[in-house]
């Protein structure tokens, strides 16, 4: 294995049938679950793929890994200032005092928050499992209405002020940028149709958790709302998504009305958005609150356990919806038992959007 | 000249369009326009610029230009659209955005 690795090396690089054939998320899924030998080898051609493409970040980023110690967070924050060139100036980093920022120090928390929430309650190892460094750039753009994760870590927009405010308010859409990390060191969802949208809804899901356990509120309590405080004064609105009422977010002259649905007879056909990953995700979203709210108490106790195993051992990158359900409830039956109320629990809040497994 | 622009994506979701018609338009907006769609080489632009790595959250752009008798429309992932066509793209953010706050008001 090493040898294969060590001839890509020396090579001219560029026609590397290794680097081409085996994709990333299967090189990192080696790269945990494989025996010593495979994961060197995972880690050597992840290290000289992420190489190729330039991504001098990642690799130092992956140099790291496996050294840090479960439980070390280390955050960094950067300002773009107002301007598109990653990752910018750094402005703070893990421990350094708080930023006359507020972007900055939301960043800086609610990245702290989604690590924390990962490990104490899923015993995951940052979004990577091996302790990566949570980078995150600020004032990305200008007046840019957007969040996102670019595979090596995540940026914020300010919003236009007209429609959106910054994007660092809410700390379940940072939760929610991290999770696509997760995902794709997991699963792998493919981020197109029904992969996609169940890529997006794990996002939604584990960023509203993430507000859910710093809040320390239950399931019941809790608003699930996604990005509450993001749509700026003026707008009919209370948020970009609905997890517990899909399509009830907004509805604006101007943005128009939350398309999402909450059951599958009105899932949404369209080209546009890769397949409209952030419509269907209504139908998965809502699932995951009729499951936790049929179990009660603190979400992240037991659904999102449930959710969590599913996505870190169960999903493919090609899974469907119907493949997320039968893998959650499966889940339930391992964790839980079979025939306990957590997998009844997880069959009726799938029965609930038109899913039977 | 007419220009379709539909912007989707992104992690809120939303939809940005504008239409501009140079009929409908002030001669230095109109030629404002045809400068940057010359400056993008919008009409030898492939048809669709993909990424090959989807990330997550990030924006898709569809242009539509109907010049006389050339069409051309033109897809692009936010992380491959071409230096060229930036100030383009930033032209149509901005003209939808103007459009919204007249809606608004």
């Amino acid at each position: 294995m090493r040898g294969r690795a060590g001839r890509c090396r020396e090579g001219s690089g560029r026609r590397c049938p290794i680097f081409c054939i085996i994709p990333p998320h299967m090189l990192k899924e080696i790269a945990r679950r494989g025996n010593a030998k495979q994961q060197e080898w995972a880690w050597q051609t992840l290290t000289l793929s992420e190489q190729m493409r330039g991504q001098r970040q990642a690799l130092s980023v992956i140099a790291a890994m496996g050294i840090t110690a479960t439980g070390t967070k280390r955050r960094t924050v950067y300002d773009a200032r107002n301007r598109s060139a990653l990752p910018g100036r750094l402005v703070r980093g893990e421990g350094d005092p708080k930023s006359k920022d507020r972007a900055v120090n939301e960043a800086y928390d609610g990245a702290g928050a989604t690590y924390d929430l990962y490990l104490k309650v899923f015993g995951r190892n940052s979004i990577d499992e091996r302790g990566m460094r949570l980078d995150s750039t600020v004032h990305y753009g200008r007046n840019y209405d957007n969040a996102f994760w670019n595979g090596q870590q995540m940026v914020y927009g300010d919003g236009d002020g007209e429609l959106f405010n910054r994007f660092t308010i809410a700390i379940d859409v940072i939760g929610h940028e991290l999770t696509h990390g997760v995902t794709e060191y997991e699963a792998g969802l493919e981020y197109q149709d029904q992969s996609g949208a169940l890529n997006e809804s794990f996002s939604d899901v584990f960023g509203s958790l993430v507000k859910q356990y710093k809040r320390r509120q239950t399931a019941k309590i809790t608003d699930w709302l996604i990005g509450k405080g993001l749509l700026a004064p003026g707008v009919k609105g209370k948020a970009l998504r609905s997890m517990k009422e899909p399509g009830t977010a907004y509805d604006d002259d101007v943005l128009g009305k939350d398309p999402q649905p909450g059951h599958m007879k009105d899932y949404v056909k369209t080209h546009d958005d890769n397949g409209g990953v952030h419509i269907n995700s209504g139908v998965p979203n809502r699932a995951f609150y009729e499951t936790a709210i049929r179990l009660g108490g603190n979400a992240w106790t037991k659904a999102g356990q449930i959710w969590y195993v599913t996505l870190r051992d169960k999903l493919r990158p090609a899974s469907s919806f119907r493949d997320a359900a039968r893998w959650t409830v499966a889940v339930a039956k391992d964790l839980y038992g079979a025939g306990s109320l957590e997998q009844k629990a997880v069959r009726e809040g799938w029965t609930a959007v038109g899913i039977r497994v | 000249m007419k220009v379709e622009f539909v912007r989707t994506g992104g992690v809120a979701g939303v939809r940005l369009t504008a239409t501009l018609d140079t009929e409908m338009l002030p001669p230095e907006e109109t030629d404002r326009l045809r400068r940057l769609i010359a400056a993008a080489f919008f009409f030898e632009q492939p048809t669709s610029r993909r990424s090959p790595i989807r990330e997550a959250d990030r924006f898709q752009y569809r242009v539509t230009v109907e010049d006389g008798d050339r069409v051309k429309k033109v897809e692009m992932d936010e992380s491959s659209v071409p230096e060229a066509c930036r100030p383009l793209l930033d032209y149509l953010i901005d003209s939808a955005r103007t459009r919204q706050k007249m809606k608004r008001s």
